[in-house]
């Protein structure tokens, strides 16, 4: 409990600093702006509108009863709108998807009179709002074990942002329709899409039943041109080794049962509790658990069952590690579905909504298992408390795997041991990320937090991010004096210009200072583990220059944040365009960056047809670049690839599109596909409109069509 | 942004999958090295494990942990297809034996109770090898069965809870069940299945329901036919007709509640399971309940009847049952609005207190929550509010008021600020060997609500470590102190990070230890000091010393010879001292010649015992300690008395 307290408190303090959360609670507190499209209050429209509808399957069109129903919208008394998510920390799909689940979210919490109403449907699915006042209204449906959501690209690289918004928008973006005084909207269709289930059998080396393991999915998403396949809902194998994972939304997926082998040196957790209990403040383990966590180690999970070994306590996911004849530890490796230990050899299940896919079982088998060790070095002699992790490098076709195969933490000389390392190519990943600032301000306010960090300096460590990349290959025996050099990245810097379309003047520093810089790998994949970026992005001086924080060699996506009326309308180095396209560090500092800021963007806007059909709310618009073949090697730039729901009449609005060439299609929302998936971008682009969209606002009309998969 | 803090601390404990306490407890025990020291022998321990029926089946790949006492670092071995494990190398000692495989129930040897410690220790003499040692294990038992939505509909998702009831103390309670097992989440079907289940009390609960826990009405066949009838009299036209009758009136919101097997939202009225050896009880079948929910309108004022913007209210029920679980999941908060009122929904029924903690505001302050721009003010009030939850601010002034709530909403409560109690005092540094400190303003210490039922929140637990809610004393040049705007309630005054139940944590101070806080003759470091309106409290005396008592002693084994393997208790005769962290309450590990220490217990009469195993998390609790009486013996310590207590261990 104790310690659940203190890495509570660790994360919660590191969290609140300038992580990415931050935000989000700076957008909680802005003051909501007021409602739009309200008329006259000397004449107030009279509130006679009404919507009827009903919640049903989507895909057997029956009714769902029991669901609850929301209904929020500037129509109604005191309603307002959350915050704005502005923030480079974030790529602007996780931006997206933040805003997103802001809304959802506040549209679900209701607060304050006025806010939405939540009805519960009865055995018909069907629903009434009445006595409404014009306005625009959002109405949304949940109901467990049903999706509201089909694109199975949805907050896939948001990481931890993904987490939250998975928890906070359960019920995907809502229906929109716009209610004219006294208008009667009836038939309102809200689709749900039952959820998927995978069950199965896992069974252990013996045939025994495995009892209590973890049994998880992998979601295939793109990301980077590759497919990457990102864990996802877990469940665990019951008393009959018997495990169902349910509430799976239609999507390829592979079914995993993962052993990470985790080896912690002992010393680390005792040298923790002494600083405790012998007094003199807690400052040291606070600032180890920071350098812990923030290296991308889970430091529970060696201490939940693991066993001793020589100075380490090792764990390998709710397995017992067995000492074979031959004393070589015996473990199990990480196995998909069927019994193969590589995501490539392994099966794909494709679900379908509402797919009960039964039988998915599982023989586990033991594999004689070597140790690793070595030293983690960085420029400044061996790097403590820092988190190795042992991975299964990618390929042209996937990346790298997410599933560790081993973790490990140096002890205070720098020493490592991975214990219970199965055969074959690895790479030891580690990176090491600069503490945190803790600001002077807070510990000097006494309290709790002041108490914690109090009293011991902050320990040495870099100032400057260290990444490390080592190839390793394991046989049939231990593998010591392994080198992890850790070196510094490389830092990108430029400059920001100001180009007014509408002789806007120059914004001020204090404006400048609120655009933030940061470089998002190409895959999506944010390094840093449980506690994310910590030191979040960065940021010009007052003569509009900036310099990153350094990162390691590989590709990325700059990351710039507009301001106000400022978006950002190219990055260029040397005339190359490398906003949209991705900027490679390979062993040097990148420099002479521009960025250029506009403030205006280009707007589609426009009507969806479907023959006679009224009620078009659950269409979505897709644009994506016009070009788009160009881009699929690295993936779809969430910038210029962009979704909107349309309203029920069929009016819809993609803003802030930077000008260009674009397709555009509109699609039933049950036909959208993972608009990272080059496949269906293909077939997108097959049906697609072609538009031009320059800095006036261009209108699109569409017919509805299909994709064909 | 206060009302965001707890939705991040559970967000972390769901990502970093914290390990049960049990780990925690363990963990503690390696704070020692790997022992090189310790001397090995020749004598070998071999173990069976088994089913624990007639047929006495060998179980396989059981982790069984060896160890010599609590506190020496475990040997873990597993067993083979045969059920057998063989340690050897072992030194002469007493041997603590422990099961341990997923879908049975953890076994401590020679314990009469499944699934608890302490065992008996086997002895090993130097060079012997011990065969013939059985443990025979339980296989789980198993609750399982359905959860139905409040129309009869299989409810998928929503997590299902078995709690261990234990009688201690003089009160039933409900514990978690652990290493996590008894918490699971139905499937699609609305099926759950809680394994690995020690024989027991359980109750069985719906902790949280994953939706509509949030205002809601039911759509009623009126309400519809109304429509239907509406639309039909529109024609095509598509918009309301000219004269419509008024829409039939909205049934009263309700929402999911929290649920208690089989089928009730309170603790009392929930039906125990209770679990064989080995059983299987399903169809323990129930559903989700749908309970009428209220809201609560009011406003807040100062004594000049200004009302009071931006400020925050809570509500929690008024009478906190240690057995029930729900209790903090039924309270809820809000803000005032700029006119000082405020609005909280969805209350469900219950007996709540409503309290405000507030500083009044200057009738010309700013409005609160206007954001500032500039980004070195942003900052600044952003820290200012992440130190306020951190317990770095404290506030002045407070009302409370009880509601009772059932179905019916409650209006027009007003909460009038009161100024608060005012704690004074005087620090006293009692200097034998050291100086005083020259600048007694440094001395910190904190006034901290006492909490009942500290069970199993972790969210409140790394509230009380964080400091929330404490008022933090302004100490004088000359040691007297002040703690102003204190609410009504109990409270222990201590040095700020006291109340972390970590053992030793009152003493980081510098190398002086708290003596005593003496309040109307009790200490009240360790005991409640109870605020009641309009009362201050006066003549506070704070005492820290320089010598603080110290118990030393050896202990030995029943053999005559020295042992470190088993942890000393000392605990104060008074129950009333029996509070979290308390400096009455101690436990020792003793050194590798038996020799162990205790410092800083109060001056008084005390109970000592030696033990074979402690979870210091259960150290605390009254029902561990009320066992411990009987096998202990009285000791009385003076201040800064240094009193020398052999233990030598017994047949027991």
């Amino acid at each position: 409990m104790v310690r659940r307290a203190v890495i509570l408190a660790a994360a919660g303090a590191a969290f609140l600093i300038g992580s990415p959360f931050s935000p989000v609670l700076r957008a909680q507190r802005g003051a909501p702006p007021p409602a739009a499209g309200q008329a006259n209050p000397n004449n107030p429209p009279k509130a006679t509108a009404l919507i009827l509808g009903q919640v049903v399957d989507g895909t057997s069109g029956q009714p769902i009863s029991d669901a609850v129903v929301t209904l929020s919208g500037n129509g109604m008394r005191g309603a307002g709108v959350p915050g704005q998510i502005n923030s480079a920390s974030l790529s602007p799909q996780q931006q997206q998807a933040m805003q997103a689940a802001l809304t959802a979210a506040a549209a679900a919490a209701g607060r304050g009179p006025g806010g939405p109403q939540r009805v519960l449907t009865g055995a018909d699915g069907r629903f009434v709002f009445h006595d409404l006042a014009p306005g625009t209204y959002q109405l949304t449906a949940t109901q467990t074990g049903y999706t509201a959501t089909l694109a199975a690209n949805a907050g896939a690289n948001a990481g931890i942002a993904g987490l939250m918004v998975a928890a906070l928008m359960p019920s995907g973006a809502p229906t929109v329709v716009p209610l004219k005084e006294g208008e009667y909207a009836t038939s309102v269709k809200l689709r749900l899409w039952k959820n998927a289930v995978i069950s199965g059998t896992v069974l252990d080396d013996a045939g025994e039943p495995a009892i209590g393991l973890t049994v998880q999915v992998a979601r295939r998403v793109m990301g980077g041109g590759r497919a990457r396949f990102v864990p996802g809902t877990s469940a665990r194998t019951d008393d009959r080794g018997m495990y169902r994972l349910s509430g799976l939304v239609p999507a390829d997926y592979l079914v995993v049962v993962p052993q990470t082998q985790v080896s912690m040196p002992s010393a680390i957790m005792s040298g923790v509790i002494e600083s405790i209990t012998s007094g003199g403040g807690m400052g040291p383990m606070m600032y180890t658990m920071l350098d812990v966590m923030s290296s991308g180690i889970n430091p529970e999970s060696a201490m939940s069952g693991g066993v001793r070994i020589g100075d380490y306590m090792v764990a390998s996911s709710g397995s017992v590690p067995l000492m074979g004849p031959d004393g070589r530890l015996q473990a199990y490796q990480t196995s998909f579905y069927p019994n193969a230990f590589a995501p490539a050899q392994a099966t794909v299940i494709n679900l379908k909504s509402g797919e009960d896919k039964t039988d998915v079982n599982f023989q586990l088998s033991l594999t004689p298992t070597s140790r690793v060790s070595g030293i983690a070095t960085g420029p400044d002699g061996p790097v403590p408390n820092l988190g190795i992790r042992l991975v299964v490098p990618g390929d042209g076709i996937i990346a790298e795997s997410e599933f560790d195969v081993a973790t490990a933490l140096t002890r205070a000389d720098g020493t490592f041991a991975f214990y219970g390392v199965p055969p074959g190519q690895f790479l030891l990943r580690a990176n090491k990320q600069p503490r945190p600032e803790i600001p002077a301000e807070l510990l000097a306010q006494g309290g709790a937090l002041g108490n914690l960090f109090g009293g011991a300096p902050p320990p040495k460590g870099p100032n400057e991010m260290l990444f490390a990349a080592t190839p390793v290959s394991v046989g049939n025996s231990d593998l010591d004096n392994v080198v992890v050099s850790l070196a510094t990245g490389f830092k990108v810097s430029g400059r920001f210009v100001f180009e007014s379309q509408t002789n806007r003047p120059q914004p001020q520093p204090n404006q400048i200072q609120t655009v933030g810089v940061a470089l998002v790998p190409m895959d999506g994949r944010q390094p840093g583990g449980l506690l994310g970026d910590l030191t979040g992005p960065d940021r010009a001086n007052d003569k509009s220059e900036f310099k990153t924080k350094a990162y390691a060699p590989g590709k990325y996506f700059l990351n710039v944040n507009g301001s106000g009326p400022w978006q950002v309308k190219s990055i260029t180095i040397g005339g190359r365009d490398v906003l949209d396209a991705p900027l490679e560090i390979k062993d040097a500092d990148v420099s002479g960056l521009v960025v250029t800021f506009t403030d205006k963007m280009g707007t589609l806007t426009g009507t969806v047809h479907a023959g006679a059909e009224t009620d078009l709310s659950e269409t979505t618009v897709l644009l994506i670049p016009a070009n788009y073949r160009g881009w699929i090697d690295a993936g779809m730039n969430p910038r210029r690839t962009r979704t909107a729901r349309a309203n029920r009449p069929g009016a819809y609005t993609i803003g802030n599109v930077p000008p260009g060439e674009y397709l555009a299609a509109a699609l039933d929302r049950s036909n959208e596909g993972d608009m990272q998936d080059p496949a269906f971008i293909e077939a997108l682009a097959r049906v697609a409109t072609r538009v031009t969209i320059a800095l006036d606002p261009v209108t699109l009309e569409l017919q509805r069509t299909r994709v064909g998969k | 942004m206060t009302r965001r803090l707890p939705l991040l601390l559970v967000t972390l404990i769901a990502l970093t999958g914290l390990p049960p306490v049990s780990a925690w407890t363990q963990q503690q025990r390696d704070t020692r090295p790997a022992a090189p020291n310790v001397p090995k022998g020749t004598a070998e321990l071999a173990v069976v494990v088994t089913t624990d029926d007639s047929q006495r089946q060998p179980i396989r790949r059981v982790s069984v942990s060896m160890q010599a006492g609590e506190l020496d670092v475990p040997n873990i071995g597993v067993t083979d297809d045969a059920g057998r494990v063989v340690f050897r190398g072992l030194a002469a000692g007493n041997y603590l034996l422990t099961a341990a495989r997923s879908g049975y129930v953890k076994t401590f040897y020679g314990s009469a109770f499944p699934g608890r410690g302490p065992g008996v220790a086997v002895t090993v003499l130097e060079g012997q090898h011990v065969d013939g040692v059985n443990i025979r294990m339980l296989r789980g038992s198993v609750i399982t069965g359905s959860l139905r939505t409040a129309n009869g509909r299989p409810a998928p998702n929503q997590s299902v809870q078995a709690m261990l009831v234990r009688t201690g103390g003089g009160e039933r309670r409900a514990i978690n069940v652990e290493d996590g097992l008894g918490l699971v989440t139905t499937d699609d079907r609305g099926v759950y299945r809680i394994f690995g289940l020690a024989p027991g009390d359980y109750i069985v609960s719906v902790p949280s329901v994953s939706f509509g826990s949030q205002d809601m009405r039911a759509i009623s066949a009126a309400e519809l036919r109304w429509a239907d009838k509406a639309v039909a009299d529109s024609g095509s036209t598509g918009v309301a007709p000219a004269s419509v009758l008024p829409a039939p009136s909205a049934g009263g919101t309700m929402a999911y509640s929290p649920v208690y097997y089989p089928g009730t939202t309170i603790v009392n009225e929930a039906t125990v399971v209770t679990l064989g050896p080995a059983e299987e009880r399903s169809g323990v079948d129930f559903g989700l309940l749908l309970v009428p929910t209220s809201t609560i309108k009011g406003r807040v004022i100062d004594s000049d009847g200004r009302p009071q913007s931006g400020v925050s209210i809570s509500l929690k029920q008024s009478t906190p049952n240690s057995l029930d679980v729900f209790s903090a999941l039924f309270n809820s908060n809000g803000r005032t609005d700029p006119d000082g009122t405020f609005t909280l929904q969805g209350v469900k029924p219950g007996s709540y207190t409503l309290s405000v903690r507030a500083t009044p505001k200057a009738p010309d302050a700013p409005p609160p929550g206007a954001a500032p721009t500039d980004p070195a003010a942003a900052r600044a009030a952003a820290l200012a509010e992440i130190g306020g939850i951190f317990g770095g601010g404290s506030t002045t002034h407070w009302a409370d008021e009880n509601v009772t709530v059932q179905g019916m909403d409650i209006e027009n409560i007003t909460l009038t600020l009161r100024p608060g109690m005012t704690v004074r005092g005087k620090i006293v540094y009692e200097a034998t060997t050291k100086a005083a400190p020259a600048d007694l303003t440094k001395t910190s210490l904190s006034l901290s609500p006492m909490t009942t039922g500290e069970a199993a929140d972790p969210a409140a637990v790394a509230a009380a470590f964080l400091g929330g809610g404490a008022s933090t004393a302004k100490v004088a040049a000359d040691g007297t102190f002040t703690i102003s705007g204190v609410a009504p309630g109990r409270y222990r005054l201590n040095t700020p990070l006291a109340m972390i139940p970590i053992p030793g944590a009152n003493f980081m101070t510098g190398g002086w230890t708290l003596k005593s806080v003496m309040a109307g003759g009790r200490d009240i470091a360790d005991a409640a000091l109870e605020i009641k309106p309009g009362m201050d409290v006066s003549g506070v005396v704070a005492t820290f010393t320089d010598k603080p008592t110290e118990l030393y002693g050896t202990v030995f084994d029943g053999l005559g010879r020295v042992t470190p393997n088993f942890p000393i208790v000392v605990f104060s005769t008074d129950q009333a001292y029996w509070t979290p962290s308390s400096r009455h309450v101690q436990t020792a590990r003793p050194a590798s010649d038996g020799q162990f220490k205790v410092t800083g217990l109060p001056a008084g009469e005390y109970y000592v015992c030696a033990v074979t195993a402690v979870d210091r998390t259960e150290v605390y609790d009254p029902a561990f300690l009320e066992q411990l009486v009987g096998v202990s013996f009285k000791i009385t310590i003076a201040d800064g008395q240094k009193l020398k207590q052999d233990l030598r261990l017994g047949g027991k």
